[in-house]
């Protein structure tokens, strides 16, 4: 296993702000073909103590209550004063309805973290949505997987040392090749170190089965790092070349160069770098 | 993916980054050889089969760099490449 898993666990929710929302509506009993677009807002809620008071991942949907998710690998007491006033604070700032879910890969701090919290002698509690294993389904249908990529990931996390395994890491066989590059890698490491040595061994195996499949495959991410690597030394000659000629290169121009992501664009600077004698010359008209 | 995000698993790696690593090798080469033989003509420069032939064999991003910062600056192409000429040929035995 990695050896945090809370950044990558948060990321698959940052990635796909559905996933939320979808793992916590089967419990609450309300519909998620309703939420309209979502966004995520700002999870420092106080200016006084942002950092005593971050939650991991806020998502507000048009519609339906507001979640708050915190990605919790082991028990902390200190949350049971924190989680509280994630609430009361977004409550307020949103005026919305609020669902806090915690999110665990143990079933210990899963039992841990579903105890309603009192929050006084009135009766007024706090009940955190949890979501552990047991609330996850192990996902092994390759369609679905493709469709929802994170959920394949969060199924091998929760259940890649269960009798699902082995029907995961086949979903997973079907599903990383297609991802993007980025993702494709980042998960499929997720879940190749979260699948019992068995299931590992048939993912890889599968994974490297077929040459053509294989070579399509390898192709991809050749040919997406080399666009990546043409751009990044392109914009770096390209500033090479301004400091060189005796340009000053501000801060924000520097931000637009790093930005640009058109190779044409590119040569076009490069070309009037080469001759131009201002700044504007070069980059006015684009 | 998380910022200092490390591959856990080997054939991840492999698979993977490793792939991109080398494609963004390549990418970097051959749009840099590109980008200098533009600024190169674009300054009114000539460059014949032969100077063309040697940036587009330059493996070494560092003496890309070089050029192209000389290419800046310089009145002729020995001005540029001179420098680093390639060895000469070895001369055949006999």
């Amino acid at each position: 296993m990695p050896p945090s898993l809370h950044e990558p666990l948060l990321a698959l929710f940052r990635n796909d702000l559905r996933l939320v929302a979808e793992l916590a509506a089967p419990l609450l009993g309300t519909p998620t073909d309703d939420l309209g677009a979502l966004r995520t807002f700002d999870t420092a809620l106080t200016d006084a103590r942002p950092l005593e008071r971050r939650v991991d991942l806020g998502v507000v949907p048009e519609r339906g209550p507001v979640y708050l998710l915190e990605v919790q690998l082991r028990a902390d007491s200190e949350k049971l004063w924190t989680w509280p006033s994630y609430v009361a604070l977004t409550r307020d700032r949103l005026r919305r309805e609020i669902v806090l879910v915690v999110l665990t890969l143990s079933p210990t701090v899963a039992a841990w973290a579903r105890q309603p919290i009192s929050l006084g002698p009135t009766g007024s509690v706090l009940v955190p949505l949890v979501i552990s294993p047991a609330e996850i389904a192990p996902l092994t249908d390759a369609t679905e997987a493709l469709a929802h990529p994170e959920r394949l990931v969060l199924s091998a996390l929760a259940h890649g040392q269960g009798p699902a395994a082995i029907d995961i890491a086949e979903a997973a066989a079907r599903v990383v090749g297609r991802l993007d590059a980025d993702r494709a890698g980042f998960y499929t490491d997720l879940i190749l170190s979260a699948l019992s040595a068995n299931a590992r061994a048939v993912l890889e195996v599968a994974l490297r089965q077929g040459y053509e499949y294989q070579s399509e495959f390898a192709r991809r991410y050749f040919f997406e790092g080399k666009a990546e690597g043409a751009l990044s030394f392109g914009q770096e000659l390209l500033l090479l070349s301004l400091s060189q000629r005796g340009f000053t290169v501000d801060e924000a121009l520097q931000q637009r160069i790093a930005a640009e992501s058109t190779p044409d664009l590119l040569r076009l600077w490069m070309r009037r770098a080469s001759s131009a004698r201002t700044l504007d010359e070069i980059f006015a008209v684009d | 993916m998380p910022q200092g995000y490390e591959y856990q698993s080997e054939f991840a790696r492999r698979y993977f980054f490793e792939g991109m690593a080398e494609g963004a090798a390549k990418g970097a080469l051959s749009f840099g050889q590109e980008l200098l033989l533009l600024s190169l003509s674009q300054q009114g420069f000539t460059v014949d089969e032969a100077l063309q032939q040697r940036i587009a064999a330059e493996s070494t991003p560092d003496l890309l760099r070089s050029w192209m910062r000389r290419a800046m600056s310089a009145r002729t192409l020995d001005e540029i490449f001179a420098a680093d000429a390639p060895p000469p040929a070895i001369a055949p035995h006999g």
